[in-house]
């Protein structure tokens, strides 16, 4: 059998955009596009990559999400991933990460897998602690924050760079590997990888299939609750000086600056 | 009467002239100091620079009108100044001129949707434009890097161009109206924007492109076209120019949300990679040797139709496509990043000439073979906008060649019938070169035209005709 690599993808609204938050405190998708997880990118390049050198390997994009997900599986499809797993149901809506992990570690389950590989964090919730939550819920050995990952007779090894030390890992297989942004630049799909994902097959799985009650799961289930939001206050707009035509505002101006011992 | 000597003799306005441009405008508006005076002196590229004994900023079209009578009465010529990003040297003085600063004209009148038109001030900069339109769910075609600075009538007298030609036109095919002052301080008014009006001559787009020089625009109307939701940005690897125009012909002909074609070539993108730190987009360790960028838009998402369109041409050696906003920023980099990067390579000689699109490819061999013979061990960055034949050409290292080459590429230039000036005007800069590309017959007409609207000669001395032509 080929070597499994699954590489778990989020879709996330675009940073650059900005972002609201629903009523029920969830994050308002509607109001912004959607995209693959920059970070994630690295985390799909570096499985096609360990794909290259394994040779005899397959590649499955992951992911738990809202139907634009799919979006996201399209683009990890068209730079080169052969196939992809769509988790989504609406019980789903508002999962927090407990619940997130419980939901991919069963969908992981079923599709096998000998390494699983993430990005090092989410550009949206930004927690970073799902690869850790997933090893843990699978009992396989995590290497987390890798800049660079390789497999060899059933082991993986990987280098983490640290503020003070560089460390060279390895565990035994199959296991969790989360990749930073320094692991490697995520190639874009070109025009052959966008017409070969149209033909590339996505398994939509729901809770029901991976055999999950809904009620474990969602707002209902979250471990923690947002009680209340509120949009940060902008910056305040500070002191206006209008002039008088003459040239009073200049004074004005300084004065301030004096005040403030700018000058 | 104490006499006062300073080194470096600026040039001084009539007493009188000053007191009246403040009675017009309030004194605050009229700057004489040299420390303020400064920044209107020298342009965006360090390159033409010039004495001024004042600058004016009048508030609205009044207040130009009377500063123009003012002006005329005491015979001070006057250089209409803008966002002052051009690169042709049009708008600082020269050698003493009063500069009138449109940058207070920036009254944004509502978006008429019945039209699809807006009118604005003309000092108004584009991104200002862009933001107010926007918000009506409207977009301006033409879109320049410059924009945060670069004004709407700057942009009229330049016909500026930029990355979306190829599908809207530049500044001549948005603009529908205009409201400008003479010299003489008449004021002309064709804002209506009637789409259809063919009652004699058409003054409005005679003002565009007339780099300051027949009067002072103080109003545009434009026409505005949809805001696009979807886009799709690739970039092409491709052997040579000829296989890059046969690409965008193929696009041309089937897809008509194409915005964007804009082309470079191996040795800038090199020297992009190295000023930003970018990784090539594609996987190959040898560079190819053409890169051509395409980008449509529209409401739906057109990357299939381009897909389509290429999906079976022989020619593409790699592609990369972004449709999302970080990647297609990402992608657009590795051709916007040009300029940035052959100003840190050094003070290149600039060069904006287009040429018919069946010349491009020979041109640019002959290009490249004038810079070996005129200017051995000069570093030469052709890239440009490809569907207007625009060539932007960047020669650093050049030396004391600089004068040489320039005239060596425009006369090739003129040879192959294309022009000398495809998008940033002829200013000072290029005034001298004009003859290579217009008959006599023309360069008559548009003096007796510019002596009909200026007879005096007081706006823009210097621009577009040159006492020296080459
Ligand atoms: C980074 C950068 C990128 C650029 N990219 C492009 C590009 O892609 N395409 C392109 O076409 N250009 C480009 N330009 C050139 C420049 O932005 C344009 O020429 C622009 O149209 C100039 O506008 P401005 O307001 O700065 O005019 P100024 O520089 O102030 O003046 C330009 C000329 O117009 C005259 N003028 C200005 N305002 C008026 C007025 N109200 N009435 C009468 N005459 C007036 C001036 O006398 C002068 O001759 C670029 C410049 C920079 C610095």
């Amino acid at each position: 059998m080929s070597f499994r690599l699954v590489v778990c993808v989020k879709y996330v609204p675009d940073a650059t955009a900005d972002r609201r938050f629903a009523q029920d405190t969830t994050t308002d998708r509607e109001s912004v596009d959607g995209l693959l997880s920059e970070l994630d990118e690295h985390a799909v390049e570096q499985a096609l990559r360990l794909a290259e050198a394994i040779g005899d390997a397959e590649v499955t994009a992951l992911t738990l999400g809202p139907d634009g997900a799919e979006t996201a599986l399209r683009k990890a499809l068209a730079m080169g991933v052969d196939k992809a797993v769509h988790v989504q149901d609406d019980a789903v809506h508002g999962t927090d990460v407990m619940g997130t992990s419980a939901i991919v570690a069963r969908a992981l389950e079923l599709t096998g897998y000998d390494l699983v590989v993430c990005g090092m964090a989410s550009t949206d919730g930004a927690m970073g602690v799902l690869p850790a939550l997933l090893a843990e819920r699978l009992g396989v050995p995590q290497l987390t924050l890798l800049s660079e990952v390789g497999v060899e007779d059933g082991v993986v090894r990987g280098r983490r760079d640290g503020d003070a030390a560089t460390e060279d890992l390895r565990a035994p297989l199959p296991a969790v590997v989360s990749v930073t942004d320094r692991s490697g630049e995520a190639r874009y799909p070109s025009f052959k990888g966008v017409v070969a994902a149209r033909k590339k097959p996505v398994r939509r799985l729901d809770l029901a299939d991976l055999g999950i009650e809904p009620g474990t799961v969602g707002l209902r289930g979250a471990w923690t609750v947002v009680d209340h939001i509120a949009a940060r206050p902008q910056r305040r707009a500070g002191a206006v000086v209008e002039d008088d035509g003459e040239g009073a505002g200049a004074g004005q101006l300084a004065a301030f600056l004096a005040a403030g011992a700018f000058i | 009467m104490p006499v006062t000597a300073t080194l470096d003799a600026r040039p001084s306005a009539p007493k009188g002239l000053l007191a009246q441009l403040a009675s017009i405008v309030g004194g605050y508006h009229v700057l004489s100091d040299p420390d303020l005076t400064a920044g209107h002196e020298v342009d965006w590229t360090g390159r033409f620079t010039g004495p001024t004994p004042v600058v004016v900023r009048p508030r609205n079209p009044h207040e130009v009108a009377a500063v123009l009578r003012a002006c005329a009465q005491y015979r001070v010529p006057v250089i209409p100044q803008g966002g002052n990003t051009g690169l042709v040297g049009g708008g600082v003085p020269r050698q003493g001129e009063a500069v009138l600063s449109t940058t207070r004209l920036t009254d944004l009148e509502p978006v008429d949707r019945l039209s699809g038109q807006v009118t604005v001030g003309a000092g108004a900069t584009l991104a200002a434009v862009q933001r107010h339109v926007r918000e009506a769910g409207y977009d301006i075609a033409v879109d320049l890097a410059a924009r945060d600075s670069a004004t709407i009538g700057g942009m009229v007298a330049t016909n500026a161009g930029g990355l979306r030609v190829l599908r809207w036109g530049p500044m001549r095919s948005q603009v529908v109206g205009v409201e400008a002052v003479l010299a003489d301080g008449r004021v002309m008014n064709r804002l209506s924007g009637l789409p259809k009006d063919s009652s004699g001559y058409d003054l409005t787009q005679l003002l565009v492109g007339s780099e300051g020089t027949l009067a002072v625009i103080t109003r545009v109307r434009l026409r505005l076209i949809p805001l696009f939701t979807d886009r799709v940005t690739v970039l092409l690897a491709l052997q040579d120019t000829a296989t890059a125009l046969r690409v965008l012909a193929l696009v041309r002909g089937s897809v008509p949300s194409l915005d964007s074609a804009e082309i470079t070539y191996a040795d800038g993108v090199a020297l992009v990679h190295k000023h930003l730190r970018l990784p090539s987009p594609f996987r190959t360790p040898t560079p190819y040797p053409v890169h051509l960028l395409l980008e449509c838009a529209a409401q739906r998402d057109p990357a299939d139709d381009l897909i389509e369109a290429l999906e079976r041409s022989p020619d593409l050696l790699d592609s990369a496509i972004a449709t999302d906003e970080p990647s297609r920023r990402a992608l657009w980099a590795h051709r916007e990043g040009h300029t940035d990067a052959v100003n840190a390579a050094g003070v290149p000689l600039k060069l904006d000439v287009a040429v018919p699109l069946e010349e491009l490819a020979a041109f640019e061999q002959e290009v490249r073979g004038l810079t070996v013979r005129h200017a051995p061990g000069a570093r030469l960055v052709l890239f440009g906008h490809l569907a207007e034949g625009n060539y932007h050409v960047n020669i650093l290292d050049a030396g004391d060649r600089d004068e040489e080459l320039s005239e060596a590429v425009l006369r090739a230039v003129a040879r192959r019938g294309g022009t000398i000036s495809a998008e940033h005007g002829i200013g000072v800069a290029k005034a001298r070169w004009l003859s290579l590309t217009r008959a006599a017959v023309d360069l008559d007409l548009a003096a007796v035209t510019k002596r009909a609207w200026d007879p005096e000669a007081l706006l823009n001395p210097g621009v577009l005709f040159s006492a020296d032509p080459a």
